[in-house]
């Protein structure tokens, strides 16, 4: 149905692009965000259990990350890519969740099911400083993809379901989250 | 990587949002019930419409309005054949805009709307999955037309609307008409409630108090009697004190006519015991020992247990 509209491949392609594959090395792999021009991807704290990680692109291509940051409560984990393996990277544009309206259209990509780049649409369900919350199907492989709007703008990263619904983390928790990192590193 | 142009999608999106927001702004969190949320249409100026199921108590309903401030609401009146509800509040409401309901076609966006406790609208979309003619209820409502909506009716949204894509308001969704899926009860149907509530009249449907099988009316029978009538329905239990007890009715005896209805089946019976016809004296034609007899029923409300 939204298929069919002008626009939305270039943001299926979009995101995709910047939604990378996680893997720990133990269990199930999650999703990510290319997030920033230095190497930068943003992942679920639950995705990214170890010191580092593996990362792989849209397009095959796969990149060491290390851990370098990761906060349990807001679900949140920072990784940095070890090794160029694309220029410029494929970096997400970011939108303040805290903008949304409930009925805006959004959408989740991520890699469930062992699927790769998987889309799913849906609309914002209702408004909560916690988390946005969208009337929109998420797998277990969902987790830590982004979650964005319908200009493919990230407005959370895919962190739960709870009774049927999806819930992600806010863009402005993960602004706030790496405010502290730097804060921390300075 | 160079950005989207807001194109069609941008678009929907922001229709989309201020459908919701036009239709949120008729809509009320009804609270009635410990342990379910619900919410509730503004229908008049002084009018939610809700659904009968969600009211646990008749009495200390408050509504959530869509400024957040909490109100007090009575019961107007109740109609569980159709799960609908009427409650009034001395608050000044913003009345649903209607759709025309002809023009829905299955495939359609449609949105659920409610409102939460904080005074909050939250909404889930999906697309008519099903349309079809008018339909009888299990409790023997006649609803006017069969709308199915393909969404997730999340808790709370129950009560609340079904939207179409510009925000008009097609009717309202509940949990209570089926076990299996969310059903929408349409305007036409809330509009002939609401009609017969502010009538005075009762909404509730007439009550026999028996239980029937249907059964074949065998040819000899039917020339006996002449009709021209194939099937006819047996009388297996009689309530006590029942409007049919009281008429003289008896187990085993063959119903064939109730007032102007032919009775072939259950529904037939429900059919016959229509809106507004509590109170009416029904003459019910019938076999007993192969002869044809007839009783003047008076019918009652159903009582609320039964």
């Amino acid at each position: 149905m939204l298929s069919a509209l002008p626009g939305f491949a270039q943001l299926a392609e979009r995101l995709q692009a910047s939604t990378v594959r996680v893997g720990d090395g133990r269990r199930g792999a999650g999703s990510g965000v290319v997030w920033s021009m230095d190497g930068l991807v943003m992942t679920n704290a639950h995705v990214a259990r170890g010191r580092s990680a593996t990362v792989t692109f849209h397009d095959g291509r796969r990149a060491r990350a290390r851990v370098i940051a990761r906060d349990d409560e807001r679900d949140l984990a920072a990784l940095r890519l070890e090794n160029v393996v694309a220029f410029p990277l494929p970096v997400a544009g970011v939108r303040d969740a805290s903008s949304l309206r409930v009925g805006e259209l959004v959408f989740a990509v991520g890699n469930p099911l062992g699927l790769v780049g998987a889309m799913t649409a849906g609309i914002v369900q209702r408004l909560s400083d916690r988390f946005v919350i969208a009337d929109l199907r998420l797998e277990p492989g969902n987790s830590g993809g982004p979650l964005a709007d319908a200009q493919g703008r990230v407005v959370g990263i895919n962190s739960m379901v709870a009774r049927g619904l999806a819930l992600a983390v806010p863009s402005g928790a993960i602004t706030d989250f790496l405010r502290d990192v730097y804060a921390a590193a300075a | 990587m160079s950005t989207n142009e807001p194109g069609a999608l941008a678009a929907l999106s922001a229709d989309l949002a201020a459908a919701v927001e036009r239709i949120a702004a008729s809509l009320v969190y009804v609270d009635a019930d410990r342990r379910r949320d619900s919410s509730g249409i503004a229908w008049d100026e002084h009018t939610i419409v809700t659904t009968d199921h969600a009211l646990e108590r008749d009495e200390d309903i408050e509504i959530v309005l869509p400024d957040g401030k909490r109100a007090r609401a009575a019961i107007a009146g109740r109609d569980p054949s159709t799960d609908l509800a009427l409650l009034h509040t001395e608050a000044t409401l913003v009345p649903a805009a209607r759709a025309d309901a002809g023009a829905l076609r299955v495939g359609n966006i449609v949105l659920a709307v409610g409102r939460d406790e904080d005074g909050q609208p939250a909404a889930s979309m999906g697309v008519v999955s099903a349309l079809d003619g008018p339909w009888r209820t299990w409790r023997g409502g006649d609803i006017d037309r069969f709308v199915r909506p393909d969404l997730s009716l999340y808790p709370g949204l129950s009560g609340g609307a079904l939207a179409d894509a510009g925000g008009a308001l097609l009717g309202l969704n509940t949990w209570g008409l089926s076990r299996r899926m969310a059903l929408t009860v349409p305007n036409a149907t809330i509009e002939r409630v609401v009609a017969q509530v502010n009538a005075g009249g009762s909404i509730r449907p007439g009550y026999l108090g028996i239980a029937l099988q249907p059964v074949r009316l065998p040819d000899s029978l039917q020339r006996a009697l002449d009709i021209a009538q194939e099937g006819a329905v047996i009388v297996v239990d009689v309530a006590g004190g029942g409007p049919a007890e009281k008429a003289g009715v008896m187990i085993g005896d063959v119903l064939v006519h109730l007032g102007a209805q032919p009775l072939e089946d259950a529904d037939d019976v429900q059919r016959a015991l229509g809106n507004g016809t509590v109170g009416q004296a029904l003459t019910l034609r019938f076999v007993r020992a192969g002869e044809a007899r007839e009783l003047a029923v008076t019918i009652e409300e159903r009582p609320q247990d039964a």
